[in-house]
């Protein structure tokens, strides 16, 4: 066989598997998963911890908001009789190309608790967790008894892990609400670490470190770093907490000053192209005021973006930066493009969360996974779980 | 091929698979960072290409060309040539990535990476397959747990033999 290298060359098997990854990575997430099957070189190429870690760190470059909408809540049954629900609809919109919505699936909440938290690419309630690309929801350990404040999550590309911070006040006093309290108080956290194919640990580590303010403001992961907003009674002494994600070292950086008091009504925290982004949005002067963090060592601040945004509601919220455009949520999510000072409308829609969300190959448990079904999958109910663990 | 004011300039020789020659400007295979490499290091003349197609070789060479030419102002033309490129029966299309991958022509690597994954796009399992030629290695209850898990992986898109 003289010429066997030539006859091979034509076949896809004889691509370099560098190059395969390559044109993995330029595949949708749930079209990768799927050609799994196509043979087992392509299985093992996909499944591995190396193509995944690739992939991710690609997708960062072409984010697509993620929609979360909450329907209102209703008896489960008609008498009235029974705990409350409500369904929780995910759908996508592609940024880079024609901004359409797509549903992707819905499931139903049913039960009194009321935690409910979009982060970076999960979704955290009822002492659960949903991984919305793999459509995975699992049930996270039990937490501490402390009163929770917040969960929010940070990834970290390089390792393929996600962290779910856990935020709780440390007063265990009978009317201590520390959601609303306008006094000092102490807060601490603790962590859960979720690894690419699982299992999800059976505890949550707790840390010693403890923080001292009123309300925790606002909060968003910028590059392995987690931030949160925190209001030390009067607005002038609003400060941010950060935490490394991978070694959990803290630090805290100070806001930048301004004189127009207005503009310091609503702090709010993102990732704006990889740089911590603060953003104040007045609706009195319909504007909203973006800084971001040159420098996160010097704690160097730079007012980037000053931006005019006439009839968006009482409740507008930054999201994040794709090809050119802020993402910028309000009644109506609204793509603001830099270069030309001009928003253009999204669909609308009610009650609902507008995250950018990046295709992931990453999945909670790989024990229980399923590969994903197509849009048409029914209204998954997870009453009984609930309920059980309760 | 060589045009006649190039006194100056370095010629080197490129031998494909089947001894084809192909004579062209140095300056041309910089664009290769394997070949830049084997000239700047060794100051060979000619380069024996053995695992590389004629008919792949000269459509790279004629890449090169365009690329060479490439300027702000025929941006577009240099696009429909690059649509045009890859607009090939899909074994050709693979030589020409194996052959670029192997001669480290970065920025068509690349292209032809991304022209290789629009084959792929929205193809159930069964069509890549086809288009591919691959055979299934999976035990026939693999085979069918794969089916009853995903079937919609498996379904559609099965007449596509555009490629």
């Amino acid at each position: 066989m003289a010429s066997t290298s030539m006859e091979l060359s034509s076949n896809i098997m004889a691509l370099p598997s560098e190059v395969l990854i390559d044109i993995f990575s330029r595949l949708s997430v749930k079209h990768v998963h799927q050609l799994q099957t196509v043979s087992n070189q392509w299985l093992r190429t996909i499944s591995s911890p190396h193509f995944r870690r690739l992939y991710n760190m690609k997708s960062m470059t072409r984010p697509r908001a993620l929609v979360v909408e909450e329907s209102d809540q209703t008896y489960s049954r008609p008498s009235g009789i029974g705990p409350l629900s409500r369904i929780i609809t995910i759908s996508t919109i592609d940024l880079a190309g024609d901004n359409k919505i797509q549903k992707e699936f819905s499931f139903k909440i049913v039960g009194r608790e009321y935690s409910f938290c979009v982060s970076s690419n999960l979704i955290i309630f009822n002492h659960k967790v949903c991984n919305p690309t793999t459509r995975e929801i699992i049930d996270l350990p039990n937490y501490s008894n402390y009163q929770s404040v917040s969960f929010d999550v940070g990834y970290i590309p390089y390792t393929n892990t996600y962290k779910i911070v856990r935020l709780f006040g440390t007063d265990r006093g009978a009317n201590y609400n520390c959601n609303y309290a306008s006094k000092i108080l102490e807060f601490g956290f603790e962590t859960l670490t979720l690894t690419d194919g699982g299992p999800i640990p059976s505890s949550w580590r707790s840390m010693t470190h403890r923080e001292q303010f009123s309300v925790k403001v606002d909060a968003t992961c910028v590059d392995g770093v987690l931030y949160c907003l925190v209001r030390k009674g009067d607005i002038k002494e609003d400060r941010i907490v950060s935490m490394e994600i991978e070694n959990e070292e803290f630090l805290t950086i100070s806001c930048p000053q301004e004189d127009n008091q207005k503009l310091f009504e609503n702090g709010q925290l993102t990732d704006l192209n990889g740089k911590l982004c603060l953003a104040y949005y007045s609706k009195e002067l319909s504007r909203m005021c973006i800084f971001l963090l040159k420098d996160p060592k010097n704690q160097t601040w730079m007012k980037e973006y000053d931006i005019h945004l006439p009839r968006m509601g009482d409740w507008v919220r930054i999201v994040g930066y794709s090809n050119g455009d802020i993402l910028i949520q309000g009644k109506t999510p609204l793509l603001y493009n830099i270069k030309e000072k001009r928003g253009r409308k999204l669909r609308k829609s009610n009650k609902n969360y507008t995250r950018l969300y990046y295709d992931r190959c990453f999945t909670l448990d790989r024990s229980r996974l399923r590969m994903q079904r197509r849009e048409s999958s029914p209204i998954r109910n997870f009453h009984r779980k609930v309920q059980n663990v309760r | 091929m060589a045009s006649s004011t190039t006194g100056e300039k370095k010629i080197l020789t490129l031998k494909g698979g089947d001894n084809e020659e192909f004579i062209l400007e140095e300056s041309l295979v910089l664009q290769s960072e394997l070949l830049k490499n084997m000239v700047k290091e060794e100051r060979v003349s000619s380069i024996p290409l053995p695992s590389i197609k004629s008919k792949t070789l000269v459509k790279i060479i004629e890449y090169l060309k365009k690329h060479a030419e490439l300027t702000p102002s025929n941006k577009e033309e240099f696009k429909n040539f690059e649509k045009e490129f890859v607009n090939v029966v899909l074994e050709e299309l693979l030589d020409i990535t194996v052959a670029v991958n192997y001669l480290k022509i970065n920025g068509l690597l690349e292209f032809c990476c991304q022209a290789v994954a629009d084959r792929i796009k929205d193809k159930s399992v069964e069509a890549v397959r086809k288009i591919f030629r691959i055979e299934s290695d999976f035990t026939p209850e693999e085979e069918s747990e794969f089916r009853k898990e995903t079937p919609e992986a498996f379904e559609g898109d099965l007449d596509d033999t555009t490629n």
